[in-house]
């Protein structure tokens, strides 16, 4: 079991702690885009098992669409805490402490905003990375 | 972004939300879907780049570049400025400019 990583939104009323996670990705989709406000959504994976909050359960929002990923928010401060769907939580790279990840991988690269420039040498995929 | 002058927020809907603290930009965000709007200091929005439609500016400076997170690289050639931009008068920024 790796350490745990602890994150916070901004006002510091939702806790929560990462365990085990999966890695690290940025989706460019208009969804993220939309959501996070910037280019796009940094994220962490982890295992919905491996996610637990701390504190302010009750302040975090959950956003749903069929079909759609949902997103979790706080609704005090706003700060977009997490992505979810299908067992898995793709918690914001941003509201994580200390993160010593590297992006793995770019997904939903067709649909970036013409002002994201994406640097590094991680693989870009037009949609989502292959599956494995 | 700049695009609107205002003398703050405004005013209440049922669909915004405003986080704020003393002596930094205040947030609005939408409190149905969490999609972050704006931020907002006296008489400026910073609206959020990722909520605005065919956007076709690209960026003229990064801020606040000292603070940004390991896993952050910036690209591009706008410049980078570890904290604020320089104002347009200050005398400091002419000779960097110069330099």
């Amino acid at each position: 079991m790796s350490a745990t990583i602890h994150g916070a939104c901004l006002c510091g009323q939702v806790t929560f702690d990462v365990q085990d996670p999966g890695g690290m990705s940025y989706c460019h989709c208009t969804r993220c885009q939309r959501w996070s406000g910037g280019p796009g959504l940094a994220e962490v994976e982890v295992d919905a098992a491996n996610f637990e909050v701390t504190r302010g359960e009750e302040l975090i929002k959950q956003y749903t669409e069929e079909g759609f990923s949902g997103f979790g928010f706080c609704t005090n401060c706003g700060s977009s805490i997490y992505a979810f769907g299908e067992g898995k939580y793709y918690v914001a790279a941003g509201v994580l402490q200390d993160l010593e990840f590297e992006p793995a991988y770019h997904m939903m690269v067709a649909y970036r905003a013409p002002w994201d420039g994406i640097s590094g040498d991680a693989p870009q995929y037009p949609e989502f990375p292959p599956e494995g | 972004m700049v695009v609107s002058a205002a003398d703050g927020p405004p005013s209440r809907r049922p669909t915004q939300h405003f986080f704020t603290e003393p002596g930094a930009a205040g947030f609005g965000f939408c409190s149905t879907c969490g999609s972050g709007l704006y931020g907002f200091g006296p008489g400026t929005f910073f609206v959020a780049a990722g909520v605005l439609q065919d956007l076709t500016l690209e960026p003229g400076y990064h801020l606040l570049v000292a603070y940004k997170a390991p896993w952050d690289v910036i690209t591009g050639d706008a410049p980078q400025h570890l904290e604020f931009p320089p104002l347009p008068d200050d005398p400091a920024a002419r000779r960097d400019a110069r330099s």
